[in-house]
């Protein structure tokens, strides 16, 4: 079976139809998954079997409670819960076996090997990702930059309920296009906390609710029409939750969003050639895009759609070319 | 002060618009931002310059005290090297 997973080709193979569709589930959790009718020769192929694992050896680059992640004279081998996949950078492949244990386990304990399995292997064709939410305004792009707690979803959510188009609440490809940095949809799903719910009360309505942690929200089925793949960024913005009454953005010099980039946005990759990529495509989004830091106040607390207006206001600014060290506030 | 610096080979530099650059090392993922100042100082290791030849091209571009220029030179070097970002042979000096 052929699929698109983020503007990627990528062949599935497995040993029955039952196991096919757990993993399609899986990856359909993760990312921008979508059936294709024919075969890309050069895309991925991720390959199930049911063969033993064979010894390894190689470089321990990551070892944590649920994913260990050894590097290979071709690439990674990755191991989860007496599961295991070898990845092969230079050919885009993935291949190994799926434990009963693994199978059985939460979804949330599942992600962790597809998500490394294809943040490497999308790496090795040129997609970067950086952990931001995406929306547009208007044709204009913007990227929500941050660690956890920042209130990149909340705004993401504010943002396409007030009539944004939605590409991501936490994490996105970049690319270099032939227009320049371009950053693609990662998954399709919301993450929603719990807290989130009193603000918008339809998306505790959507997505199974899971024995811990975020509910996952289909975006597409809440807001019809809103879904894009794909934006320029023109704005990235760097969350932060202020203590202030009002919200308003800050500008950032280029250097000062590259240093923000790398130390909250960008999960920078093990492979030293992916890394200086890597630093090369960010680079380029810190010299192409402007950088705010957007400190959201009371303001937006008591009422997450009002940073919708703030936004505009600065994207307005900006094509009017009225941006000069300028503070946006929301009153 | 007559040591030369040396780039370490696994640094990345990232030049900014306004003469500003990042440099990113590749295998300890350290990094750091340099102002204009720095930047320069950072391209003349590319001539294999030394650290006093450094003080010396900073008087000359920035007008600024010798005793200004040797201590941005040394004060730069002793932050490049704690991020491994030079390899500086006699490291006493600073």
């Amino acid at each position: 079976m052929e699929y698109s997973l983020c503007a990627e080709a990528l062949r599935l193979v497995c040993p029955s139809p039952s196991r096919k569709a757990r993993v399609t589930s899986i990856l359909e959790s993760l990312f921008s998954l979508t059936p294709l009718s024919r075969r890309d020769p050069g895309g991925m192929e991720l390959l199930i079997h049911d063969l033993p694992e064979r010894e390894v050896s190689g470089e321990l680059v990551f070892d944590a409670p649920g994913l260990t992640a050894i590097r290979t004279a071709r690439g990674y081998h990755l191991r989860s819960a007496g599961s295991f996949l070898a990845l092969d950078l230079r050919v885009g492949k993935a291949a190994g076996s799926l434990s009963d244990a693994f199978l059985a386990s939460p979804p949330e304990d599942q992600r962790g090997l597809f998500l490394f399995t294809f943040l490497l292997l999308l790496s090795a064709r040129g997609l970067y990702a950086l952990h931001a939410g995406g929306t547009l305004w208007n044709g204009c792009g913007f990227l929500l930059a941050g660690g956890s707690g920042s209130g990149k979803t909340t705004l993401t959510c504010a943002l396409t309920r007030s009539g944004w188009q939605y590409l991501s609440d936490d994490s996105v490809l970049l690319k270099r296009g032939a227009q320049g940095v371009e950053a693609l949809a990662f998954g399709r799903p919301f993450h929603c906390a719990p807290a989130m719910f009193r603000h918008f009360p339809e998306l505790a309505a959507n997505g199974p609710k899971p024995l811990s942690g975020k509910r996952l929200v289909d975006v597409g089925r809440l807001y019809p029409g809103r879904l894009r793949s794909a934006l320029h960024p023109r704005f990235v913005l760097f969350p932060e939750i202020a203590a202030t009454r009002f919200s308003r953005v800050v500008p950032l010099s280029c250097t000062e969003m590259l240093v923000r980039l790398l130390g909250e946005g960008a999960g920078l990759l093990h492979d030293r050639d992916s890394m200086a990529a890597q630093m090369a495509i960010l680079g380029e989004l810190a010299r192409s895009a402007r950088g705010y830091r957007l400190l959201h106040g009371a303001d937006v607390h008591a009422d997450p759609m009002r940073v919708a207006a703030l936004l505009q206001k600065l994207a307005k600014s900006e094509s009017e070319g009225d941006y000069t060290d300028a503070l946006y506030s929301a009153a | 002060m007559h040591c030369i610096p040396r780039p370490d080979p696994d640094v990345v530099v990232t030049a900014m618009p306004g003469g500003d650059m990042i440099l990113l090392h590749l295998g300890t993922r350290q990094y750091l931002s340099l102002n204009e100042t720095g930047a320069f100082l950072w391209k003349l290791m590319d001539h294999a310059t030394s650290l006093a030849g450094m003080s010396q091209a900073l008087f000359d571009r920035f007008e600024v005290s010798p005793q200004t220029a040797e201590d941005a030179v040394a004060g730069l070097m002793r932050d490049l090297k704690n991020h491994k970002l030079i390899t500086l042979p006699e490291a006493r000096f600073l």
